[in-house]
């Protein structure tokens, strides 16, 4: 991938992702438990590729135009994504890294982590725009796909996690956590789903791979999002198992997503008439 | 209004428009077309062929997101109301 290639930044995450996974998967095999290793806790270590990947993102997006711009607005949400998913770790690692105490729920980081989900909602938007997705949108059969790929992962969403879910309005914070979020992610990755969808033939140029692979960073977001749903409920989550992998792998899509756009960028600056 | 000055404003309300999507960048990306200057307001002037230079201007766009860059510059210049005949359109713009 020429982004690996041409900035160090992102060399520098693909080392971190190396070094990270073969910690994951060696270090279990020295310690009896399998979310305590060697050099502190995998759980708490991994966060570092959000925070690398986040301060890249804020960075690039000012090139594009920061607020002033569609692809800087796309740029700021996604790394702000980010930004809340570092609140989430570092409010989570807290507890028992400085307090020596189990870490409640829900807590301030749950907020966070609930942050992220508008802003890559907000982030998709914007891609969408600048994608030409409002041109293909004019057609009927189209504005029925707008609506129907919504409805139906929200109805995955629902059917999946919270068919028969007890209100305990006694908790309203929870009830958003635990109801509200997985609609939320739902909602994203549908807007990922259709942008992608109703690009086709609009989207071109050099940027069409780039905004391809943040959609395919997103969606492996989701699937992270949905495994560890999946494995809550169903009481087999395990910290430092491969739901913790998985979004360690994810912040590392969103961190080459990222810096692909200065790639494009300098490509773009330095070319001749 | 002269053809000179009229496409000068029609490479403006791109250039705006495009600013909007991909921030200063479209200003770099203007000045890279042979024919074309862009004082410190984003203001811009044409010299040359006119209808190719402003075709220049949106093929430099173009190769960024495609067709949907086309459809940025299309609908800057009708926000922009300018009128221009079909005939002196650019056939990328129409």
């Amino acid at each position: 991938m020429e982004t690996i290639k041409k900035e160090w930044q992102a060399k520098v995450a693909t080392v971190l992702l190396i070094v990270l996974t073969i910690w994951w998967r060696v270090a279990p095999s020295f310690s009896p438990t399998p979310e305590k290793r060697f050099l502190g806790d995998f759980i708490s270590i991994y966060v570092i590729m959000a925070i690398w990947g986040m301060l890249w993102g804020l960075l690039i997006a000012q090139k594009w135009g920061g607020i002033h711009s569609v692809i800087g607005k796309a740029l700021l949400f996604f790394s702000a994504a980010l930004g809340g998913q570092i609140f989430g770790q570092i409010a989570y690692a807290y507890y028992p890294l400085i307090l020596h105490t189990p870490t409640p729920y829900p807590t301030i980081g749950d907020i966070g982590y609930f942050s992220s989900i508008p802003f890559s909602i907000l982030g998709t938007f914007y891609l969408a725009k600048a994608s030409g997705v409002a041109i293909n949108l004019r057609t009927y059969k189209q504005k029925i796909q707008a609506l129907f790929i919504p409805f139906i992962m929200l109805f995955l969403g629902y059917l999946l996690f919270l068919q028969g879910y007890k209100f305990d309005w006694n908790h309203p914070a929870s009830i958003i956590l635990e109801f509200v979020a997985p609609l939320g992610q739902a909602t994203y990755v549908s807007f990922a789903i259709l942008t992608y969808l109703l690009s086709k033939g609009v989207l071109g140029g050099i940027m069409k791979n780039k905004v391809i692979f943040i959609l395919f960073a997103l969606c492996f977001q989701f699937l992270s999002d949905y495994v560890f749903l999946y494995q809550a409920s169903r009481g087999t989550w395990l910290a430092g198992g491969i739901n913790d992998y998985m979004y360690l792998f994810s912040y590392f899509l969103m961190t080459l997503a990222l810096l692909q756009f200065k790639t494009v960028f300098d490509r773009l600056q330095s070319k001749s008439p | 209004m002269t053809d000179t000055t009229l496409y000068s404003a029609l490479a403006t309300s791109i250039l705006k428009g495009q600013l909007l999507v991909i921030g200063p960048l479209a200003v770099d990306q203007a000045k890279m077309v042979t024919g074309i200057t862009v004082d410190s307001s984003n203001t811009i002037r044409i010299t040359g062929n006119e209808k190719e230079v402003l075709t220049n201007l949106v093929k430099r766009f173009e190769r960024l997101f495609g067709k949907a860059s086309i459809e940025v510059c299309k609908e800057a210049i009708k926000e922009s109301q300018l009128s221009i005949s079909d005939k002196d359109l650019p056939d990328i713009l129409k």
